[in-house]
């Protein structure tokens, strides 16, 4: 086993059969599956209300400037996942040692969850409207790189149930203009179930996982094409 | 020490500061802006006790020390009494404030009301110096407790006195010069007594708890709107009645003693932050709102001249500059990374092309291992065809070396039934059977009937029922499935026994080969008929089979 949503399966499992946690759970538990934050957390204030952004200019975005800001879930997703599968995380695994996943395996289970396919996906979305797009770690740093909108992108991969019976990727975002006024908001999530009893776990959870985040991206991509088609009538 | 100093001053420093600090602090639980303004006051509530603890410690041990010259111990007890006096927080102390008010006001009933009331009230007090006695010099609360009551007689005295109503007045100045002789009520009454003119209305100092306080109720009524917002902000599930009290009071204080021009900055802050969309909008919009209204009430003027000031004003650039300082910073993230690399065309391509790599490896692997479980069946197969072979090999030749046998105990036989035939004219038999030299099935024109293509002549047993042949030939087919065409003889066995068969097949294009040999067809069962079928398929091999040449039951050669 090395899916880290079926560690996490199995951590249960072996919790609640055994009872015991002789096995080291957090060492079997990859670090990017968390439930997610309020996507603006640590990136306004708390109690910052972020009000609607007049209609804008479709022609005024083009020769603009967008500065794409993650938020920390997606940070946090990032981190964890660079960790996990390029960083030897996998590899610290007790689980994947004891069951001696080949590389070749892991290479394609990474690669159901990798966070860049978010990035790749919005990245190709909106690149046709905007003159330039930029990265930013924050506001305040995305606005010395004289941006004029501000894209925050959002993404969380979660297990949900009594049994951690289903994946979930939570997806979002958010375009500012430059007084952090909103102009639109997309967010969309979906979820997969995990293997079953009777299917292989090694296959059906990087199959969940893939079919968590192909669905969250469609809706996503959907809901961000409507809103920039809107945007420029 | 001086027993007084746990209950005046710092009592009225600790009211000072439930007024200034908690009031506010409760409010701004929920809020960072007045958190911020509940900070500032603290800070400067700490600051103004220390300095006044300091201070009054040394005039206090000054004006209750023997040995203290007299200029200094005057000095020291009228310090002493003044800070009672403006800032006493007895209740008779606050109700001579309140009067003031009043009086400042022209509302006279009330103010002699109060006045009365904190001359009144003033032994009622649990804080005040109930037990002193005011008779006995020695006690230290002596002269504080003689200069508050005093205070309260003079201020009622000094209403009296600019209503003309000198009798009352010089009364109380009396009582008050009765109680501290270092009252300034002893000038009030010289002067009543001279014909003076009364002084002036009372002028609390700013900080005062009743100094100028601005009316909380008609500035949020001006506001009305914006107080609303703010409440809704700050207390999301609604403000209870206490909170909106400590609301008004928190800006009541804010607003209390100060000028124009002491709250025209901070209205400007107020108002900016509003403009600029900051964080806590509405209590900014609402605090502007407040302090603009209360600078327009005292100085109509004052708020022209800061409407004037607008163009001066942060611009909306230097605005969204303040904003942004504000907002959080934070390390290079991992996902910025990730944006980073999808941005980069030259490392989502490297990225794409290991990917691709990653696949046509992953797919190598699988063809790799798909051949070697091929391979290994394959293996596994020949192994189980070899030993199938030389099975049939071994049984073909056992059959052999029976039939041989057979044979020549036939031949021996058959030499007796000759005998027998030529006399009795009866047919050869073998096996058991008796069979007939006209054998051999050939199949296609090629072939003549009773003889093989290859030229060999065989023979075949008969029905001892029928006298016909056991085994025949019912019919032969061609047909195509999928890219290769089978071909099939059809037999039936009409006796009990089972025989081998033997068969050339005709490869494409080529001669009969050498001659394939079945397991046999199986015998009659219970008189039914049993029927077989060999089959060959054509493919593409170079020994492909194109049909039967022709046939023959082995043992009858």
């Amino acid at each position: 086993m090395s899916s880290p949503i079926m560690q996490t399966r199995r951590t249960f499992a072996l919790a609640g059969v055994l009872s015991l946690s002789i096995a080291g759970p957090a060492e079997a538990t990859a670090s990017f599956i968390f439930n997610p934050r309020p996507p603006f957390e640590n990136l306004l204030p708390d109690r910052f209300a972020l009000t609607d952004a007049p209609p804008v200019d479709p022609a005024s975005l083009l020769d603009k400037k967008v500065a794409l800001i993650p938020t920390q879930n997606f940070n946090r997703y990032a981190e964890g996942w660079l960790d996990y599968y390029e960083n030897g995380g996998v590899h610290r695994n007790w689980a994947v040692q004891l069951l001696g996943r080949s590389d070749a395996d892991l290479t394609s289970e990474g690669r159901a969850s990798d966070p860049r396919k978010l990035t790749d996906t919005v990245i190709d979305l909106i690149r046709p409207y905007f003159g330039e797009v930029v990265v930013a770690q924050d506001f305040p740093s995305a606005r010395e790189q004289q941006a004029d909108f501000f894209l925050v992108l959002d993404c969380a991969m979660s297990v949900h149930g009594f049994w951690t019976d289903k994946v979930r990727v939570d997806g979002g975002v958010y375009l500012l203009d430059a007084s952090l006024h909103r102009i639109f908001a997309s967010t969309a999530l979906a979820e997969a179930p995990l293997a079953g009893l009777l299917d292989n776990p090694l296959t059906r959870n990087q199959q969940a996982t893939d079919e968590a985040m192909t669905a969250m991206l469609t809706q996503l991509s959907a809901d961000v094409r409507a809103h920039l088609g809107a945007t420029r009538q | 020490m001086i027993r007084y100093v746990a209950t005046g001053p710092m009592r009225h420093l600790s009211r000072i500061r439930i007024f200034a600090v908690a009031a506010v602090a409760a409010v701004a639980a929920s809020s960072p802006l007045l958190a911020n303004y509940a900070a500032a006051e603290r800070s400067l509530a700490d600051v103004s006790y220390e300095e006044w603890h300091s201070k009054f410690d040394v005039m206090n041990e000054h004006c209750n020390r023997r040995t203290t010259y007299v200029s200094d111990l005057r000095y020291a007890c009228n310090w002493l009494i003044e800070t009672h006096r403006t800032g006493a927080g007895l209740l008779g102390q606050e109700a001579v404030e309140l009067g003031h008010y009043y009086d400042m006001a022209g509302n006279f009933a009330e103010a002699e009301s109060q006045y009365s009331a904190g001359i009144a009230n003033w032994t009622l007090d649990d804080n005040s110096p109930n037990g002193i006695a005011l008779d006995n010099p020695a006690d230290p609360g002596h002269v504080r407790a003689n200069a508050e009551h005093a205070n309260a007689y003079c201020a009622r005295g000094d209403l009296y006195w600019r209503h003309g109503d000198t009798r009352k007045a010089e009364a109380d100045f009396r009582d008050a010069a009765s109680r501290s002789p270092l009252s300034e009520c002893t000038d009030h009454l010289a002067a009543l007594e001279r014909g003076d003119s009364p002084p002036p209305p009372p002028r609390l100092m700013a900080g005062d708890p009743g100094f100028d306080a601005p009316s909380m109720l008609g500035l949020s009524d001006a506001c009305s709107t914006e107080k609303a917002a703010a409440l809704a902000a700050l207390f999301p599930n609604g403000a209870t009645a206490q909170q909106v009290e400590n609301f008004d009071r928190a800006f009541a204080q804010r607003l209390t003693g100060a000028s124009p021009a002491q709250l025209m900055p901070q209205w400007q802050t107020f108002s900016d932050q509003s403009a600029a969309g900051a964080p806590h909008a509405a209590e900014n919009a609402f605090a502007a709102c407040v302090f603009h209204q209360r600078i327009q009430d005292l100085d109509a003027g004052a708020v022209f001249q800061a409407q004037q000031q607008d163009a001066a004003l942060p611009t909306p650039e230097r605005q969204t500059d303040q904003l942004f300082a504000n907002l959080p910073r934070r390390d290079s993230g991992a996902g910025a990374n990730m944006i980073t690399q999808s941005l980069d065309p030259a490392a989502r391509a490297e990225r794409q092309r290991l990917q691709q790599q990653a696949d046509a490896d992953r797919q190598a692997r699988q063809q790799q291992a798909a051949a070697n479980n091929a391979a290994f069946w394959n293996g596994l197969l020949s192994v189980v065809a070899t030993v199938g072979n030389a099975y049939v090999d071994y049984e073909s030749t056992r059959a052999q070396i029976e039939a041989n046998n057979q044979a020549a105990a036939a031949q021996a036989a058959a030499n007796a039934l000759a005998a027998q035939q030529q006399q009795a004219a009866s047919p050869p038999s073998q096996g058991g059977y008796a069979y007939t030299t006209v054998d051999g099935r050939c199949i296609g024109t090629a072939c003549p009937a009773g003889y093989s293509s290859s030229g060999e002549t065989h023979q075949t047993p008969l029905d001892p029922t029928t006298g016909r042949p056991c085994v025949t030939m019912t019919g032969q087919e061609r047909a195509l499935a999928g890219s290769e065409y089978f071909y099939t003889m059809h037999f039936q066995n009409t006796c009990a026994q089972s025989f081998s068969y033997s068969a050339h097949i005709v490869p494409r294009g080529g001669t009969p080969t050498r001659p394939v040999r079945g397991t046999g067809i199986g015998g009659a069962q219970n008189g039914r008929p049993a029927t077989s079928e060999v089959t060959c398929a054509e493919s593409d091999g170079v020994n492909s089979c194109a049909g039967f040449s022709d046939w023959w039951l082995d043992n009858y050669r």
